[in-house]
């Protein structure tokens, strides 16, 4: 129960009990599952390897995943994929040529699409594709 | 220290702590950056937000990171459009301005700029083409706790 310990601090005021209550009766387990979440990767240097999401937890079910582009580069794609020893593509290879420009997946492959152990990795077609992937899950 | 004075309902029952505990586990700091929140706003025709009218506020906490913008018409205005900038003197845009033109018809940001999309002390504002266009305009956030 360590994590648990009471790291109250006096200084800051009692608990409100009734806000505490409110919570405990409309932040349900079942509400807290279906908070839709996101996990950021930015891509900042070569991707063509891939490049593992660290904060994306095993279980997650990905629902979609958008890619803002922070550079310009011909032919750049952002492919979301399985961190296995042969990645398996979640997504399809999403857009990332224009600057500034946010595309989207076109196709989420619902044979991979839940977290498994290997997690997750961000596969980029060319060395020098940049941009921030954003893959919005459940848990 | 009024305001955190308990204000517990004995009829309502105790507060279980187990249930605290389970959301201190579940919503922990990671758990609470990953959430996607959203900021509604209001552009009522007429109503300010037009580009000379110095658009409407956003109420996104400073240093959240803007995401993705949705519009959603609620009426038909050719040539509408609804731009997402920071709150600035002189408003830098974080989007492009996106087609507000035809009534319930989603339009979806095509592009964020990077170098704006974290919410400085300037804030948010949306900015209308026209007067007459008019929309909920939806901006997706999250924060980096």
């Amino acid at each position: 129960m360590g994590e648990h310990q009471s790291a109250f601090d006096e200084g800051q005021g009692q608990p409100n009990l009734e806000a505490l209550q409110y919570l405990a009766d409309f932040l349900t387990p079942t509400v807290v599952s279906a908070t839709l979440r996101t996990a950021k990767k930015s891509i900042t240097a070569d991707a063509t390897g891939g490049l593992a999401v660290s904060d994306i937890p095993v279980g997650a079910k990905i629902i979609d995943v958008h890619v803002v582009c922070t550079s310009a580069n011909g032919s750049g794609t952002m492919t979301v994929k399985t961190g296995a020893t042969v990645p398996a593509a979640i997504t399809d290879a999403i857009d990332c040529t224009t600057d500034k420009a946010i595309d989207r997946a076109a196709t989420i492959d619902d044979a991979y699409n839940v977290v498994g152990a290997d997690g997750v990795k961000v596969f980029s077609n060319g060395a020098d594709d940049r941009g921030d992937v954003y893959i919005m899950y459940m848990k | 220290m009024t305001i955190h004075q308990s204000a517990n309902g004995d009829s309502q029952g105790n507060p279980n702590l187990e249930t605290f505990q389970e959301l201190q586990v579940s919503l922990g700091k990671s758990d609470i950056s990953s959430l996607i929140l959203v900021s509604e706003v209001s552009v009522p025709a007429s109503g300010g937000g037009s580009a000379t009218g110095g658009g409407i506020v956003a109420s996104i906490p400073l240093g959240s990171e803007i995401i993705d913008v949705r519009v959603i018409p609620i009426v038909a205005s050719t040539d509408g459009t609804m731009q997402v900038k920071t709150g600035g003197e002189i408003p830098a845009a974080i989007s492009d301005a996106i087609a507000c033109a035809v009534d319930k018809t989603v339009g979806r940001a095509a592009t964020i700029d990077d170098a704006y999309k974290y919410v400085s002390a300037d804030g948010v504002k949306v900015f209308s083409h026209a007067e007459a266009d008019a929309a909920k305009v939806y901006i997706l956030y999250k924060r980096n706790l």
